[in-house]
């Protein structure tokens, strides 16, 4: 087990603790997310509006984003590589795993896109 | 070198709850990402106007939307919830074969649970 890191550059340890960075950030505003629909359900606009009009609630929107990017992308690339191979799904992989990693991308900028045009 | 044996029929192997677990965790993350642009999608069309906020209010009583509603907040709360049995293992807690299994079914207990309780409130 790794009990020590001595660098913070692009390494499979790098990988690893960001993966689970990003988890916890998004565990923390899910949980907010859940306490305030819960609190004030059936929302009207007001209430919505007045939830993404926080500066920290957009803050945290925008963030949470990034780090959900990032966290797919990276369960995207384990699952690419543990189960789209050519021994798994034989000479379609290469195309697979392009089509794949494409859609993820394209999934993600329109994620983003979504997400500046709401705390704008 | 000889050549290893390859079975991986997952219907077919009898797998542990904490394969099980690992696995479903897996299928639950695909899932939510597959829906998460759709998710943005209704929210930003929500916020852009009352107008907006009525149409996908209108759109949230179909039983397609409240059944893909449903699918992702389930398959949400499965994830957190797995997850976090994963992030108190990564510190070295739970590693043993029997405290895994006994976790993996508090998983399942725990989030199955929330999702009935966030179902009743989708319907």
């Amino acid at each position: 087990m790794v009990t020590k890191l001595y660098t913070f550059k692009r390494t499979g340890i790098f990988d690893y603790l960001m993966v689970r960075v990003s988890a916890v950030f998004q565990a923390l505003y899910f949980s907010v997310i859940t306490y305030y629909w819960l609190t004030y359900m059936p929302l009207n606009y007001t209430q919505l509006m007045g939830f993404f009009d926080i500066l920290l609630v957009k803050i945290g929107t925008l963030l949470v984003l990034i780090s959900i990017s990032y966290h797919s992308l990276q369960g995207i690339h384990h699952i690419i590589e543990d189960y789209l191979t050519e021994a798994r799904v034989g000479s379609a992989s290469r195309f697979l795993q392009i089509s794949v990693l494409t859609f993820s991308y394209l999934q993600i900028l329109g994620a983003i896109i979504c997400t500046i045009f709401i705390i704008i | 070198m000889t050549k290893q044996p390859l079975f991986l029929n997952l219907l077919k192997i009898r797998l542990p709850i904490t394969a099980k677990a690992s696995i479903t965790h897996r299928i639950a993350a695909v899932g939510v990402f597959f829906l998460i642009f759709p998710f943005m999608g209704a929210v930003l069309i929500a916020v852009s106007s009352p107008d907006g906020f009525s149409y996908i209010q209108e759109l949230g009583n179909s039983i397609f939307v409240k059944t893909l509603l449903n699918l992702f907040i389930a398959g949400l709360t499965y994830h957190y919830i797995a997850g976090l049995r994963h992030l108190i293992m990564d510190f070295g807690f739970w590693e043993t074969f029997k405290a895994g299994s006994l976790s993996a079914y508090g998983t399942f207990l725990v989030s199955g649970s929330l999702i009935i309780y966030f179902s009743t409130l989708i319907w």
